[in-house]
This record gives structure tokens, sequence and C-alpha cells, in this order.
């Protein structure tokens, strides 16, 4: 069995909002392997990027993480102090974000955000040469000149790039990805997409995307989590949460994606609405929108239940999907 | 090069701006009433000696080839005598705008000493109770008429406890300090104020950018981040405030010297208006004018260094 780098464990995390505590991440778990791409999916507002924040501790007031463990190779660092974080930050774990205009500061040169990354034991020299050297790898050319800009003088592209460039310029061993896709055009998304892959490769680091695009999840996950109103709903490799989803959630994504070589085949789209965080269904937060549901799924939130190695479900009934109770549920293939 | 291109080019088009300003401040000069022989007559002139005045300074010309000739004489920077002080406009400008001038700088670094750190504290703990205090003290002094705290102050530190002068300018280096030290803290107020405002709630706005929390998530130390990320992006929205201030403390500084009795610009012009010289207003006017674009031009080109967004064409 592969080494596990990060665990996460029962993580919490609210939001106030007035007196009530709205739970971003309700209770998360799961692994994320040495050199694996793990991805947490789902639709927007339903906890990936307040996990991903929880994870680096940039969760600001009013949200606050309220319990849980985030076991980092064999260290809990939730809650750790400053300046504990400024050795995890960066070195062990970086973060890249969706909107590179506004990640990158505004009124610093390329140059000066990339060297502000790298270590202090070296020269102003040696900083520039490796800033050079780290954009040259994500495929900015003729970084020389090209780092004298400042990030408005940058294509879209090529700030996604510089973001990465910076993430990656102490060699983390962890990168959080927060949707790093969305807010490019789909040719330069592709290659993004295959810039970190590469990346990750070469640089042996593992990887936690966030998307909602589960083309992206398909073309770089190793593993997924479907996550749905703070909770985790369904894990299992790529592979298999593709051929043979188990959870109607999941089912329900793979539904509502349009295929090739099916004509005149309408998508059905989940019905209803995500839920409101504030307002959360008893039970299982699917349950108001799920086909499956019965008087027991608003009992109590399910446990996850291993279907097969490595496949795991949040849900009262996986047979209905599986076929074996012969409810013709998911047809994904 | 491009720098010094652009700072040519913004000094021409100042010309035309100057033009116009000189063409409002003598029309509207002449749209007072009163007939400024009169004036320096007096009530019991004679017609024919009122008439060779009109005739000895212009007067009788039509309005057109008056603002030529007054057009000519600005541009050779002659702005006449004054009519009551019976001295040159320009030297008693040069010579009064000494008080104005430390007035200014003194207010202004005032303002920026208490504002920046109050600003950043209050923006950086907004939602504490010091950040709620610092917003609402801000508030009530915004809102103060500055002559009444002035005078309230005068009362304070002047009369009661008499630590600094009621008023004067002194004749020592260290009394021209001495004495510009109440003057420039109260006039400082109202610009602090807008500053500290402005700051806190450009601080809280920049810190909930991405661009911080990737500077976090690079580990830098809080320390790096507040000083390279934040207050940078804060200052390029401040400085622009402050050079709207600093325009504003000059006609600000008429009412400021005329509580604490500085011989400055401000009293030179209030002396002006209320013995109708208007031969000194017209030109201290115009002269104003020439400093509020001189400033704005140093903004836009302090502006450029600060933000390298904004581009210099």
């Amino acid at each position: 069995m592969s080494e596990i780098l990060l665990e996460v464990k029962n993580l919490r995390t609210y939001f106030k909002s007035g007196r009530d505590k709205v739970y971003a991440v309700d209770g998360v778990n799961f692994t994320v392997e040495k050199g694996e791409v793990f991805g947490l999916i789902g639709e927007s507002g339903c906890g990936k990027s307040a996990t991903c924040r929880s994870i680096i501790g940039l969760i600001h007031p009013p949200a606050k993480i309220e319990s849980g463990e985030v076991i980092y190779k064999g260290r809990d660092i939730a809650g750790l102090s400053g300046r504990e974080w400024e050795e995890i930050r960066g070195k062990e774990i970086g973060m890249i974000f969706q909107e590179p205009m506004d990640t990158l500061n505004p009124v610093m040169k390329i140059k000066d955000q990339i060297c502000d990354a790298i270590s202090d034991a070296m020269t102003d020299e040696e900083k520039t040469r490796k800033a050079a050297e780290i954009l040259r790898t994500v495929g900015i050319a003729s970084p020389e000149k090209r780092m004298e800009a400042f990030p408005h003088e940058y294509s879209g592209g090529m700030r996604q790039r510089a973001m990465i460039a910076i993430a990656l310029a102490a060699k983390p061993s962890l990168l959080l990805a927060d949707e790093p896709t969305t807010a490019l055009d789909v040719t330069i998304q592709t290659q993004i997409i295959k810039l970190l892959s590469d990346l990750k490769k070469a640089m042996g680091m593992s990887m936690i995307l966030v998307t909602h695009d589960l083309g992206v999840a398909a073309q770089t996950c190793d593993r997924v989590a479907v996550m749905y109103a703070g909770n985790i709903m369904e894990t299992a490799d790529i592979y298999t949460i593709f051929d043979s989803p188990s959870h109607p959630y999941t089912c329900g994504l793979m539904m509502s994606l349009p295929k090739t070589g099916q004509k005149n085949k309408k998508l059905t789209p989940i019905k209803g609405n995500p839920p409101n965080l504030s307002d959360k269904p008893k039970g299982c937060p699917f349950s108001p929108r799920c086909d499956f549901s019965d008087s027991l799924c608003v009992k109590g939130l399910p446990e996850m239940a291993e279907i097969s190695t490595g496949h795991f479900s949040r849900c009262l009934r996986p047979e209905v999907l599986s076929g074996k109770a012969g409810v013709t549920g998911c047809d994904s293939r | 090069m491009q720098q010094v291109k652009y700072i040519f080019n913004r000094i021409l088009q100042m010309f035309p701006v100057l033009i116009v300003i000189s063409f409002i401040v003598f029309g509207s000069m002449r749209l007072i009433p009163g007939d400024p022989a009169v004036k320096m007559l007096g009530d019991k002139a004679t017609e024919e000696t009122l008439a060779a005045l009109r005739a000895k300074m212009g007067l009788d010309k039509p309005f057109l080839v008056q603002y030529l000739y007054y057009l000519k004489q600005t541009a050779k920077l002659d702005f006449g005598n004054s009519i009551y002080l019976k001295q040159s406009v320009l030297s008693l400008f040069l010579e009064k705008s000494v008080v104005t001038v430390s007035l200014t700088v003194l207010t202004a670094f005032f303002s920026v000493l208490i504002s920046f750190p109050l600003g950043f504290y209050a923006g950086i703990h907004g939602d504490g109770r010091f950040g709620r205090l610092v917003s609402s003290l801000s508030l009530i002094f915004t809102s103060v008429p500055i002559f009444w705290l002035g005078l309230l102050m005068l009362m304070l530190l002047a009369l009661r406890f008499p630590v600094f002068p009621v008023g004067g300018w002194g004749t020592s280096f260290m009394e021209h300090l001495h004495s510009l030290i109440l003057p420039s803290f109260v006039g400082s107020l109202s610009t602090m104020t807008l500053i500290i405002r402005n700051i806190q709630a450009s601080v809280v706005n920049v810190l909930k950018k991405d661009y911080v929390d990737f500077a976090y998530s690079k580990g830098l130390s809080a320390r790096k981040v507040t000083s390279g990320y934040i207050m940078r992006n804060v200052l390029v929205s401040t400085v622009t405030l402050l050079s709207i201030r600093i325009t504003g403390l000059l006609g600000g500084s008429v009412v400021i010297e005329s509580v604490f009795a500085l011989p400055g610009i401000g009293s030179l012009l209030l002396t002006g208006v209320l013995s109708r010289d208007y031969t000194l207003v017209q030109g201290l006017v115009f002269l104003f004018g020439v400093i509020v674009l001189v400033i704005n031009l140093l903004t836009d080109i302090s502006y450029s260094f600060l933000d390298p967004r904004v581009t210099l064409k």
C-alpha cells in the first residue's frame, strides 16, 4: 500500500451568519496518497473550496474550523500558529486559485512575486535565475524578459502559468488546486491541465484538484470524492466513479453530462436546487432531490458504506443503482 | 524617457487650462458690483477725477481689450500692484507663501503620521471594538466645523494651559514651528479622519482579495504580506485622496489662518476680499489655480509609480 501524505479526519468548518453557524464543511474524511491526484468534485457551494482552504489554514473570520484533524506527514496541522504555517505553506503545501488576475498582486512584478516564494537563503541573483527557470518550466517563453512585466501585461493563460510557477517555486509536496481552469477558455484549459499533470509527474508531488468540471476530473484525477452540501457522498477511483457510480447524486451528475455518440438524447438534469446550507435537510442532504429516497433516508445521515474495495458511498440503498434491485438507475455508460 | 515625455506633455496641457482659469478669474472679478475707482478714491471724489483714474487704469476700455491686456501681463508674471497694500501682488504672494506652504506641509505630515497607522490597524482589526471606535470617531471629526474646533483648541491649549501661542508667526524658526503646531493639527483633523476611513475601507477590501491569501499560501510572514501586498495596494487609492485633500487644505488655509492669526496667503486673500482689493484677489486666485494644477500633475506622476496599470500616455 502506498504512503499516505494527507489525512483529513472529521473536518468541520462553519461560516457564522448572524447567530447561526452554517457548516460549509460538515464532517469530511479523506486521504491523499503520495503522488496521487485526488479530485474534489461537486456543484458550487458544496464545500469544496472551504475544504481546500481549511487544509492550508486560510479560513478567516467569520468562518472557522470547528473540529477535526488535518494530518500532513503524520502531524496535525489544523490550528497551527502563524509562524508554524510559514514553514508549511509554499514549502510543503501550495495552493493555486481560480481567477489568476485576482490572485496575482497587481502592483508587483511577476519576478518579485516568484522571488518572494523562494527561500531567503539565496542571493537575489540566484533567486532571479531560479525564477526564470521556473517560468520556463511552466511554459513561458523568454522568461528573463517576461518576468519583468506586471500581471496586467500577461494574457489569461500566462497569468495562470505564472500563478502555478509561484505556487511551485518552493517545491511543495502537495498542491491544492482550487478550480484552476474554470476562468479559462477551453483550449487554454486543456493546456493548463496538461501542464499540471506533467509538473506533478516531474516533481513527484500530490495534488488535490477542486473542480465542478467532470471532464477535467476524468482527465486528471486518480481518485475522486463527490461532495454535496458539505459532506462527501461517494469516493472511488476515477474509473469506478464513471463506470459504476453508486450514489444517486453522482449518478445525477453523470446523467447531466453530454456524451459523444448519443444522438437525439435529452440530458437529464437533477431536479430541484442544491440545499440552503443554513437550512439543511434532515438525514441525507440529497434526499429531497433523490428519486429513490424513502422514509429511512430522512432519519439520519447515512454512514459511508464500502461497496467494493476503495469504493465508498453514503447511501442506504446502493443496490438501486447497481441494477440488482431491477430498477433502471444510472445509465451513464 | 517615456516618463519625461509624459511630464513635458502634461505641462504643455496646463497652458490652455491656465487661460481658461485666467478668463474665469478676470470675468468673475468684473461681475462683482462696485467700482474700483470709487473704492480707491473714496465716496467724495468728483466725477472728473474718477473718470481720469478709470482712463489711467484702462477701465474705460471694452472688456475683451482689458482681458487681453491682463493676459499679456499675466504671461509676464506681472499681476499688478495691490490697491490696498500698494505692493506687487507676486512679491506679496511669495512672501506670504512661506507661512502657507509650511502650514500645508505640516498639516499633511500630521494627517499622514496619524491616519496611516490608525487606518491600517482599524482595517485589519475592522470588526473589533477598536475598529468601530475609530470609525465612529472619524465620522464625528469629519463633521465638526474646523473653525469651531480651532477656537476650542485655542481656549484649551493657549489660554487655559498656555502650551502654544494664541496666534502670530514669531520671528525665529523655532517660534514659527511652535506657532504652526496647533493650527496644523486642527487643520489636519478633517483630512486625517477622511484618510483613516479611506484606508480602513481599502484595507478591508484588499484583505478579501485572493492575492492576499495567495501571498500567505506561499509561506510569507504576516509582516511581508502586510507591507508588500496589502499596504501597496491600499496606497494607490489613498494617494489620490491625499492630493485632493492637500488642494483642499490650501482653500482651508483661509479659515485656519484667520483663526490662528497666521500671516499667510489665506489671510492675505481675506484682506484682499474685505478691502475690495481686486488686483490682489485676482492675482491670488489665479496663483491658487496654478498651485492646484501643479499638485494634480505631481499626483498623476506619483500615481504612475505606485500603480503600474496606469500607463503614461
